[in-house]
């Protein structure tokens, strides 16, 4: 999802902290940290990353640098399992009547057994089901203290924030109107900004 | 007043900034910009009008090339404000679309000038260089134009000169 294909769609971001004087190495370091791990081998339901922005599968970011000064690049790789419940159901059901076919006729299955074959059947179907992979834009212009995310999808927000956060103990807050607003009026017109009430544009007659 | 009180206030920022958009847009006037910039703002095939803050109602949803923009002006008259809108950016001669939506102004469905894509990693990183300039370019163009509307708007209590002409203008007048 885009920044540097096709349309863009994105979320505005203010980056609120302070970046070491030695920005590259840190940066190169957190990076690294905090590279794209695969789960493609696991039962792990969900692995967030950061990638090259030219390549999802590069987490040595060999075909270049992710730091184009004053801008840093970088994908952020998201790898999801998604099991279906209804398949986990049927796969569950199948695996209590093996476990009733072993028992003394007439016997039956604990409640603590009951979920202890669910749990082996969610593993086993999770080993068996291949992650689907999303890859998400950034760019960070260390400047500004602007970062721009190519998604507006309230989860991928989430995941960003959170991998942000960890990676650069930075803080981001969204570029909401008001924000920008503060940002745009200067310190003269924060009262008027702070005083304003919505306007009515129709005015009933009297 | 804590910031996320302060936040759910000031909502209608964005809701008042994209109904001026479309005012704008019916002008058919280039804005000056500052810095010897200056942009033309259309009206694209999607507009959706909403309640204003703190008020109840229905949506309006206007869109393709063949829109009539009557039902829109109606939710105008009854007081309702723009809750998203697709424009064109006539901007430093290249021309921009995009899809804005309050309160977050959160911009989706950019269409940026087309750019010419080289081969190698240097032309790769060119490329992404090039496209980090157009959205700033169009972002830095939005963010002025909502300064011309806070200018404008905050002057007096009463919205100032620039709502005065957005009341006529939603009234038809």
């Amino acid at each position: 999802m885009g920044l540097f294909r096709g349309s863009v769609t994105l979320t505005r971001y203010q980056v609120v902290g302070n970046l070491p004087s030695s920005l590259a190495d840190f940066l190169d370091q957190r990076v690294r940290r905090f590279a794209f791990r695969s789960i493609e081998d696991g039962t792990e339901e969900l692995a967030v990353g950061w990638v090259s922005v030219h390549d999802y599968l590069d987490t040595e970011f060999a075909y270049g640098g992710y730091h184009l000064d004053p801008y840093i690049v970088l994908g952020m790789r998201i790898d999801r399992r998604r099991l279906p419940a209804a398949l986990v159901k049927k796969y569950h059901r199948l695996e209590i009547q093996k476990a009733l076919a072993s028992l003394p006729p007439g016997e039956k299955l604990g409640r603590s057994r009951r979920e202890e074959l669910k749990e082996k059947t969610r593993l086993d179907l999770l080993r068996r089901l291949p992650p689907a992979t999303q890859a998400v834009d950034v760019c960070w212009d260390t400047n500004r203290r602007r970062l721009w995310l190519g998604s507006a999808t309230g989860s991928v927000r989430e995941l960003f924030e959170e991998l942000f956060q960890r990676t650069f103990e930075l803080t981001l807050r969204p570029l909401i109107p008001w924000l920008l607003a503060r940002e745009l009026v200067g310190p003269k017109g924060l009262e008027p900004l702070e005083a304003a009430r919505p306007l009515a544009l129709y005015r009933e007659e009297a | 007043m804590d910031l996320l009180e302060m936040l759910n206030q000031k909502m209608f920022l964005g809701q008042e900034f994209l109904t001026w958009l479309w005012y704008l847009a019916e002008q058919e006037q280039p804005v000056d910009l500052g810095e010897g910039r200056s942009v033309m703002v259309y009206l694209g095939e999607f507009l959706q009008l909403g309640p204003a803050q703190g008020a109840e109602g229905s949506r309006v949803t206007v869109r393709g090339r063949e829109v009539s923009l009557a039902e829109a002006r109606e939710g105008l008259r009854r007081g309702k404000l723009v809750e998203a809108i697709r424009v064109g950016l006539d901007l430093d001669e290249d021309e921009y679309w995009l899809t804005i939506k309050a309160p977050g102004l959160e911009v989706s469905s950019l269409k940026l000038p087309s750019v010419d894509q080289g081969e190698g990693p240097e032309a790769r990183d060119d490329l992404l260089l090039e496209r980090v300039f157009l959205i700033d370019s169009v972002l830095g163009a939005l963010e002025g134009l909502f300064g011309i509307f806070l200018q404008g708007r905050l002057a007096d209590q009463g919205g100032g000169e620039l709502w005065r002409d957005l009341r006529r203008w939603s009234q038809g007048g």
